[in-house]
């Protein structure tokens, strides 16, 4: 338990609204959107600027005290669940966009920022952030650099990391420190590089300098339907070996377009094996030849039908469905878990194959929605979280699927991070040197483990059998 | 020469060495001078053949404290300190395999020692390449490409090394050899090590192999040339080019004397345009009617390519000072403008290449007859007027007066305690390319 005076401290620091200790106040900070594991803070303190997030970090190291960055709270990978460090610091307070320079094409902005907010700051001026995770009118800029986060449109643009240019990071000991900035080449290491996806595990990100693009002059939305999952993922494939590079490719299968449809009823038949929708843009001079093209694609892998979204209200309710998929699938069951996995993109039909046996073996319900131009898979299991044996099963059948995406030549996570959830695969990928560089590098930053502890690494000499049972505890 | 000529002193050491190269080879003598830095040549140029000959050699060097400099043909040693020590360089160029290019997944696998010219050459014939395009590559090796962060004009549209290097493996100083990232494009497993390596030249570790994504060449190619009257106009024009609806590969400017290298007659822009048919031609006709009162001169098939290989390699073109600014697009036409005024009354040649939309340029100053010159002078008053607008300065090729004078990389580098923190970690010994990054790390 924490000391009155620390609280104390605290409260003079970020102000009383700015604490909370409530057990039903620190309810909504007991989990992200990795709901498998739970556990409360002691205390959560929502700074409103660098200067108050410096003098609570000065404060925690003198006391020993360790803790957890928290954003919006929509990760998925367990990222900011508390493993003990009973203080929880939030960025919600913090949501200026300190600059925009729209000349240069820079914005300045706080972590606590929505990541939607910046591109409409700067949608009249014909520019915006590319990074566009689904969960942007929530997810936060802060969050978006510690995970590396991408979105449907990062097949052309990039993920956060092409996007960010500085970070204003305030160390575990309380020191601020300015990296990067809105000049590109600053001599030394790439620091900024090396902080975004770092999952909170360097210290608290207070604001970021932003890349802003421009809009694209042109874009074109195409939806394909498929008969079977098989031919929508041999398509991307083709796609791509064309030297196509679409701003977007996106999938869904049947389950999740029944789900989908019956949230937003934009009119996807639910009785196609899976949809794509692939977004074109840049000049229009450009468009309708790659257009046609993609068309003869689908075509090829048999496409029921292939249709151009007629204007921007039909584009925007196609991406409204998409980006709300995760949501509707509430519908399907009262849980679900939705993995995060990356295969090279010639091996998506393989991957959904071994998706579907897997959920078959563990008798699971499980829809699939992604960025297939990527061969990022985000396969959603349904289930209960009442039933322990189901939850035992969605575990063990989400392990199966990353262990797949590994023997492919892949990765465990594309763009929601390890967390807690994934620490039992990173040896799946990395030898041990590389992780104890890696752990290394984190003692560089934070010498003592006091930020976001038991994140990432396996504890060395510990196996992953004897953590489950003391995690699950929390559930 | 066998390592028993090399002198008593040295005979341990070199004996060490040959053991741990393997098949390897070690050079002595005379063909150490290619790989001098500032004047003084390693003792041995080691050239391993395989990883395990890396990690054997680093090994060894590690345990008798020996100052490495892990090179690739040695075409940048004049970029950064000379090194605290430098008893060998150790070149990659023997191990250049291309490990596996996954053509319909657009990524490929190298080897360090591989050059961009031979790793672009081999995806060409899928229609691909790797978008990065620095000066010389037929001599730029993967590795050093890597380590020195090396681009070109297209970097305004394609990115740099840092957005397109998705996995990477490498040598530590004590022999280890780590890997971080992968093979696929997208993939935010355990810390980015690819971001640490690249621009870290040398003082890291070795890197060995690098996972690229490539991208498709563009069907058809041209570079507008639009004249302008002056380096700073050239700038300006620059910008309102970058604001039009355009997509430009690059778009670098020229002051009149590095466009007369190009044979061209004025300071100007090159814009260079890539795509579809279709794509290059409206852009090609948007640019003209932008520039309507103004010549714009269309070059394509050879000349085009002459004339960006000559915009590529300006850069490398010796020089008695040589530097690289960075600032914003904004602030660059003034900072020009004052720049050509300084270099013009002291009466030095001096060519500038800036990829304005970057907000970079290169400076290459030219020698002065007769009287002595103070260099160290010009590059003070260069950074001073630099980091007035919030920039950085970094020389890449100073003169031997002014070395002791003029920090190549600046001082006040923010962040530094945290990067001496991590070669510490990475190379506690300080022998890998020691001394010859920012703060003589
Ligand atoms: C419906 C839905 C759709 C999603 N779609 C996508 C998608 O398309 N692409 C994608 O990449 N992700 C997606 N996500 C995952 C998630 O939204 C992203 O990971 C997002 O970046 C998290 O931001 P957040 O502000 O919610 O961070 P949080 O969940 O609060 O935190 C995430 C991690 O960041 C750390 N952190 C947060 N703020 C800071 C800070 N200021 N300094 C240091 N560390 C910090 C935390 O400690 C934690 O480790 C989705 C999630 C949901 C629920």
């Amino acid at each position: 338990m924490l000391s009155s005076r620390l609280l104390t401290t605290l409260c003079a620091i970020a102000g009383d609204d700015g604490v909370i200790v409530r057990p039903h106040e620190l309810r909504v900070y007991e989990c992200d959107g990795y709901t498998l594991e739970k556990s409360a803070p002691d205390v959560v303190v929502l700074p409103r600027s660098t200067e108050q997030v410096s003098q609570i970090l000065r404060l925690l190291d003198a006391e020993g005290i360790a803790f957890v960055p928290r954003g919006a709270g929509t990760g998925l990978s367990g990222g900011c669940l508390p493993l003990d460090a009973p203080v929880m610091i939030g960025t919600s307070r913090m949501k200026r966009i300190r600059s925009i320079d729209r000349v240069n094409r820079r914005a300045v902005v706080e972590a606590g920022v929505v990541n939607l907010s910046v591109s409409n700051a700067v949608k009249a001026d014909g520019l915006l952030y590319a990074p566009d995770p689904s969960s942007q009118m929530a997810c936060t800029i802060g969050g978006n650099v510690a995970e590396n986060s991408g979105g449907p449109h990062t097949l052309k643009y990039g993920v956060t990391t092409n996007h960010v240019l500085g970070i204003e990071l305030v160390l575990p000991s309380g020191e601020v420190v300015e990296l990067g900035g809105a000049v590109e080449d600053v001599p030394g290491y790439d620091l900024t590089g090396l902080v975004v996806g770092s999952e909170g595990t360097f210290g608290i990100v207070t604001a970021a300098t932003l890349r802003l693009i421009r809009q694209p002059e042109a874009c074109t939305t195409l939806l394909a339907i498929f008969e079977s999952v098989d031919d929508a993922t041999a398509t991307v494939s083709d796609i791509i070996a064309a030297g196509i590079v679409p701003a977007a490719i996106e999938m869904m299968d049947q389950l999740i377009v029944e789900a989908v449809e019956a949230a937003f009823r934009f009119g996807f038949p639910t009785d196609a094996g899976a949809v794509l929708i692939i977004e074109l843009d840049g000049l229009a001079a450009g468009l309708p030849p790659q257009a046609e093209k993609i068309t003869a694609l689908c075509q090829t892998r048999r496409a029921r039908s292939v249709r151009v979204a007629r204007d921007d209200a039909e584009r925007a309710a196609l991406w409204k469905s998409r980006k709300r998929a995760f949501g509707a699938v509430g519908r399907l069951a009262p849980s679900y878990c939705t993995q995060d996995g990356v295969v090279p993109r010639t091996k998506l039909p393989e991957i959904l194959q071994r998706i579907l046996s897997i959920g078959r073996r563990y008798d699971l319900r499980i829809g699939n929605v992604f960025h297939a131009g990527d061969g990022n898979i985000h396969p959603i299991l349904l289930f209960d979280e009442r039933d322990e044996k189901q939850v035992e099963r969605v575990l063990a059948a989400g392990r199966e699927i990353l262990e797949a995406c590994v023997e492919l030549g892949g990765s465990v996570t594309g763009e929601h991070g390890i967390g807690v959830e994934k620490i039992a695969q990173m040896p799946l990928l990395f030898s041990p040197d590389d992780l104890l560089i890696m752990s290394e590098l984190r003692r560089v930053f934070d010498p003592h483990g006091r930020c976001n502890p038991g994140k990432i690494f396996p504890t060395p000499g510990a196996c992953v059998e004897t953590t489950r049972p003391h995690r699950r505890a929390a559930l | 020469m066998t390592p028993q000529d090399v002198g008593n002193d040295r005979s341990q050491i070199a004996r060490r060495l040959h053991d741990a190269l393997g098949n390897g080879v070690a050079l002595y003598g005379e063909a150490t001078r290619t790989f001098a830095i500032d004047g003084s040549a390693p003792a041995a140029v080691l050239y391993p053949a395989t990883v395990a000959n890396v990690r054997d050699c680093l090994a060894v060097a590690s345990e008798l404290s020996l100052g490495v400099v892990p090179v690739g043909n040695g075409t940048q040693l004049h970029l950064g300190h000379a090194p605290r020590s430098y008893d060998a360089a150790l070149s990659l160029r023997s191990l250049r395999r291309v490990v596996a290019h996954e053509t319909a997944d657009m990524t490929v696998t190298v080897e360090a020692g591989c050059t961009l010219a031979e790793l672009n050459a081999r995806l060409s014939t899928n229609g691909q390449w790797l978008p990065l395009d620095p000066p010389c590559p037929e001599h730029t090796t993967v590795g050093a490409l890597i380590a020195t962060d090396a681009w070109g004009p297209s970097r305004f549209s394609q990115g740099k090394v840092r957005d397109l290097l998705i996995g990477i493996s490498a040598v530590l100083a004590d022999g280890r050899l780590i890997h971080g990232g992968g093979r696929v494009v997208k993939n935010v497993a355990g810390y980015d090590l690819m971001k640490l390596f690249t621009g870290s030249f040398g003082t890291l570790g070795v890197i060995t192999e690098a996972t690229f994504k490539v991208r498709p060449r563009p069907q058809v190619s041209s570079v507008l040339v639009c004249e302008s009257p002056s380096m700073a106009d050239a700038v300006d024009d620059a910008v309102e080019i970058i604001a039009a609806p355009l997509a430009p590969l690059y778009v670098t400017a020229l002051n009149p004397t590095a466009a007369s290298f190009l044979h061209l007659p004025s300071a100007a822009v090159c814009v260079g345009i890539g795509g579809s048919a279709a794509e290059v031609a409206v852009q090609e006709q948007r640019l003209q009617s932008l520039r309507a009162e103004r010549s714009v001169v269309r070059h394509h098939g050879a000349t085009a390519t002459r004339l960006l290989n000559g915009l590529r390699d300006l850069p490398s073109y010796n020089a008695s000072l040589g530097a690289r600014i960075s600032l914003l697009p904004t602030e660059m036409a003034a900072l020009l403008r004052d720049v050509e005024e300084r270099t013009q009354r002291d009466q030095l040649p001096t060519a500038i290449v800036a990829q304005v939309g970057s907000g970079v340029a290169h400076l290459r100053c030219g020698k002065r007859d007769g009287d002595a010159y103070d260099w160290a002078a010009l590059g003070r008053w260069l950074r001073q007027c630099v980091a007035h607008t919030g920039g950085h300065v970094v020389f890449d090729r100073l003169p031997p007066d002014a070395r002791g004078h003029l920090d190549p990389w600046g001082d006040a580098i923010p962040g530094f305690a945290l990067m001496r923190g991590i070669k510490q970690k990475l190379d506690p010994r300080g022998i890998l390319s020691p001394g010859r990054f920012v703060g003589k790390l």
